[in-house]
């Protein structure tokens, strides 16, 4: 239940200006626990970084980006249509992302390309600790999507991580995704990137000698290790990176 | 009066440009700038540009903020995060092919003596008492000024909203025309059609026509 407590803690976490707020993720599905953060969609009027107040992650996109992934049929777009609850959207912008949603015949290419990004968690020790939150939401990232793009290619109904893991057989993942994003440490990290490797048959060995020429090189076909690239070169700096994708100038 | 042909932002895409370039003959072209980043072939458009400023009469190339990113790169002062941020990446694939350690130094390594000298070579503006052509227009609140901070590298949207007076014609690229056409109103002229970019075309100015051509 989100109870106005709850809607209260959102509001005074968000820092405006705002098109849209949505809440999305367990608590807008009404299965999260006492302990699970409160996800937050901030549509903005520019690129702005993600933020996070308390309990409150705020991810934030223009309607642009919003309208790109919906078109392209992406799985973000596709998790707010079908659970987002607006919590101001006096601009219809849920209605516009399900008239420019196009749902792809299946989630092949988005395994494809989380596959491609094996070679991101490819890091020493030393190199873990130099970006230490940064690795952690990675790897935990790419195996959730890789699940749910399995999930729903497989007939999953809904984005509760508990019911892909079910479909799947994982449940084992619930414990390593669950540590790597807490713990933050390099044992958990590295259970996490075995894990990765199994579920997805890849390797994480790179084989270019530095992550900037790894970028380069995906960016031959690989857009999902690009931004993510980047965003582990940017190392925590404010870098919005669908910025990556503004051609204004 | 010379006829002139403007052409606007290419970005990286070689077959829009040559596709182009076949319908300007007899013309004394004025490239906008922009030549390189986020389209697919920049080495093959600088190279082609490389040859028209060989062959062809009295040809002008401006300079735009792309090729101030690019030798920006190369000599240090912008980082790979921010070359990469402005669409750099296709255009170091385009020199080096596969990357393998060293971005920049491979990079730089790989780039002709000739490209970069021609990058190096570009200029800011064009001005006769008619028209300024410059890559990012002038700045309205300053349109005397021709520092590049303003007319390279400067964002000027009130351009386009149509309040302006300017004592002669501005041609500009830089402001992408989402619709693919590019703008000609209220004396301002920009070329920016979305080559490379979002697959728009590349688009030529015919002056003293006042015509478009686009490819």
């Amino acid at each position: 239940m989100f109870t106005a407590d709850k809607v209260r803690e959102v509001r005074e976490a968000i820092k405006p200006p705002f098109m849209a707020l949505f809440l999305y993720g367990s608590h807008a599905r009404g299965d999260a626990q006492d302990s699970s953060d409160i996800d937050v969609l901030q549509v903005t009027p520019t690129h702005t970084a993600p933020y996070a107040v308390g309990q409150v992650n705020v991810t934030c996109y223009t309607l642009g980006q919003l309208l790109r992934i919906a078109r392209q049929g992406g799985l973000f777009a596709r998790h707010l249509i079908e659970e987002a609850l607006p919590l101001a959207d006096s601009s219809g912008v849920l209605e516009a992302l399900r008239s420019a949603y196009v749902r792809p015949l299946d989630y092949h290419e988005v395994k494809r390309e989380v596959r491609g990004c094996a070679p991101l968690l490819d890091v020493a020790d030393h190199g873990f600790n130099e970006n230490a939150d940064g690795l952690s939401s990675l790897v935990s990232y790419l195996i959730r999507t890789y699940l749910y793009a399995t999930a729903f290619d497989c007939g999953a109904k809904s984005f509760a991580m508990g019911h892909v893991l079910e479909l799947l057989g994982q449940q084992r993942a619930r414990i390593i995704l669950s540590n790597a994003r807490s713990l933050r440490s390099i044992s958990a990290f590295c259970a996490a990137r075995t894990f990765f490797e199994e579920l997805t048959g890849t390797t994480c060995q790179r084989k270019e000698g530095s992550l900037e020429a790894f970028v380069v090189n995906a960016s031959a076909n690989n857009e999902l290790a690009v931004v993510l690239g980047l965003r582990l070169l940017a190392r925590g700096r404010p870098f919005t990176y669908d910025a990556l994708l503004d051609v204004e100038f | 009066m010379e006829r002139l042909a403007f052409i606007g932002d290419i970005h990286g895409d070689s077959a829009r440009l040559s596709a182009l370039l076949g319908k300007l003959e007899g013309r004394r072209v004025v490239f906008l700038g922009d030549y390189v980043d986020r389209g697919p072939n920049s080495r093959e458009v600088v190279e082609i540009l490389v040859e028209i400023a060989k062959r062809k009469t009295n040809p002008v190339f401006l300079l735009g903020n792309h090729e101030v990113a690019v030798l920006a790169f190369l000599s240090g002062k912008l980082s790979f995060l921010e070359y990469a941020w402005m669409g750099g990446l296709s255009t170091i694939r385009s020199y080096i092919g596969e990357a393998r350690e060293d971005v920049r130094g491979e990079f730089a390594a790989a780039m002709p003596k000739s490209h970069r000298e021609f990058l190096s070579s570009c200029k800011p503006f064009l001005e006769t008492d008619q028209f300024v052509a410059s890559h990012a227009g002038v700045n309205p609140a300053r349109p005397e000024s021709r520092e590049s901070e303003e007319i390279v590298l400067g964002r000027h949207p009130s351009l386009f909203d149509g309040s302006l007076h300017l004592s002669k014609l501005v041609i500009c690229g830089h402001y992408l025309q989402t619709t693919l056409k590019p703008f000609a109103e209220n004396g301002i002229t920009c070329l920016n059609t979305g080559s490379g970019a979002i697959e728009g075309p590349v688009t030529a100015l015919l002056y003293p026509e006042m015509t478009f051509l686009q490819a």
